[in-house]
């Protein structure tokens, strides 16, 4: 049984046949190609696989893409401009040296774009929270959570509340 | 074997009604209903579960709500999700746990995702929505073929993955009792990496009358044992007493007495028997003085 189903994506229309156990994961990255969100433990435990559902995180492992009609998905690959001008949150972890293998990065990503659009303010306490569910297998929090304190300055400082966090 | 070629001959529905919903299941052996997904997929992942049907409750209206009954309860629908309950503000002791409760489970990402019905139906009984709302009196209402009925909390976790819920039901809502004089109470979980699934999971509901005497009394451990459980005897046991030290520790000896703790990647049974007094006395503690000091329960 295969199942023809509109996605929203990356601010996109796009028509996809999936099977009914097919995950969003499975989704963007065999059928659209779209890397970014990477698989790790298939499971919904490490966040390397985190996109934007109408604005808030979802393990795209665990989301039966079937029932992903009508939703605004946004994965790392939508996050920059049209231009390739990088959102603040790329930017920032750029510019930190958050980087290392890179695995865990689009998860991490999103999921510090979420929670910079609730809580632009966030302090450093909460950023931990944020990136509970993700995990870094190079273990390399310390700067990760050094970029989502630069990316806070940046939205704080520059004209932070006209441009989007995203 | 590769996990995707087995998974081909599942089906999907996304009926608008419940009675719809009701009817799949009762046609099609083996149909499961799809709610977060934050259970079902893992598993469905790993190839333990292979639904013939996955009856997606998505498009259902009103399954979500959440609201404050005329009777007090309050109410929420079985696909209110858990950051949805963990960021609601309450008053009253009871919910604002229940709120406490949910904001503690995994991360912010799968609470994003994962349904307070999706996650009792599921049957996880060392989760923490099962001792929460064992803790708090909590009543299910399930609907199937023959009708509605409601089960409560403590008689529908029977043991791991087991429930009370029949062949053909679904978990409309999750109904949870006012305070009704129990105005302190406390929620507890605990586990060795944060977000992980708890070790222990500990509700306690308690009232006093103005000489700082026990009048209700309401304790369920949870996570250490097959299924969330109250000790009755013990309960009574409190009702009267001023929750001296003497009382705590007997109330810590005999919960952990009652556990039948396992051993699994958390933790030995050994280590888990030795640390829940302590847990449990500490929590009992640090309720007591919030109690006495009149502070308020959240």
């Amino acid at each position: 049984m295969k199942i023809a189903i509109e996605l929203l994506l990356n601010g996109d229309s796009c028509d996809v046949l999936v099977r009914p156990a097919e995950t969003l994961l499975d989704v963007l990255r065999n059928h659209l190609t779209l890397m970014g969100a990477k698989r790790g433990c298939n499971g919904g435990a490490c966040g390397a696989c985190n996109v934007l559902v109408d604005g808030r995180t979802v393990r795209s492992c665990l989301a039966i893409a079937a029932n992903m009609e009508g939703q605004a998905i946004t994965t790392i690959e939508g996050l920059a401009d049209g231009d390739g001008t990088l959102s603040i949150v790329q930017q920032a972890f750029l510019d930190a040296g958050a980087i290392q293998c890179g695995f865990c990065m689009p998860g991490m990503i999103m999921s510090v774009t979420e929670l910079l659009e609730r809580e632009p303010r966030a302090d450093r306490e909460t950023i931990r929270a944020g990136i509970a569910g993700n995990l870094c297998r190079c273990s390399g929090y310390v700067k990760i959570i050094q970029a989502a304190e630069l990316a806070v300055t940046r939205i704080s400082s520059s004209n932070a509340n006209e441009k989007r966090v995203g | 074997m590769d996990l995707h070629s087995i998974v081909v001959d599942t089906g999907f529905e996304s009926p608008d009604s419940i009675e719809q919903a009701i009817d799949i299941l009762r046609r099609i052996p083996n149909s499961v209903c799809l709610a977060g997904g934050a259970s079902l997929v893992p598993m469905m992942n790993a190839g333990i579960v292979r639904p013939a049907t996955l009856i997606s409750l998505r498009k259902i209206s009103g399954l979500d709500i959440i609201r404050i009954a005329e009777d007090g309860w309050l109410e929420l629908g079985a696909m209110a999700k858990h950051a949805t309950v963990a960021s609601l503000s309450y008053d009253t002791c009871g919910f604002g746990l229940l709120v406490k409760a949910a904001g503690q489970i995994a991360h912010p990402t799968v609470r994003n995702m994962g349904t307070i019905g999706g996650s009792v139906a599921n049957g996880e009984a060392n989760a923490d929505y099962p001792c929460a709302l064992v803790g708090l009196g909590a009543v299910f209402r399930v609907i199937g073929a023959e009708g509605v009925r409601d089960i409560a909390a403590e008689d529908f976790f029977i043991a791991h993955m087991k429930t009370a819920l029949r062949s053909g039901e679904i978990v409309l809502s999750i109904r949870v009792p006012p305070d009704e004089g129990a105005e302190y109470g406390s929620y507890m979980r605990f586990s060795r990496v944060d977000g992980d699934y708890p070790m222990v999971t500990l509700m306690i509901r308690l009232g006093f009358d103005p000489d700082h005497r026990c009048n209700a009394a309401r304790i369920a451990l949870g996570a250490c044992a097959p299924a969330p459980f109250r000790l009755a005897n013990v309960e009574t046991m409190l009702i009267g007493s001023k929750l001296d030290d003497d009382m705590i520790e007997a109330i810590a000896r005999a919960y952990a007495a009652a556990a039948k703790p396992i051993s699994d990647m958390k933790g030995s049974a050994e280590y888990k028997r030795l640390m829940l007094p302590g847990l449990i006395v500490r929590t009992l503690r640090a309720l007591r003085q919030k109690a006495f000091q009149n502070e308020d329960c959240n």
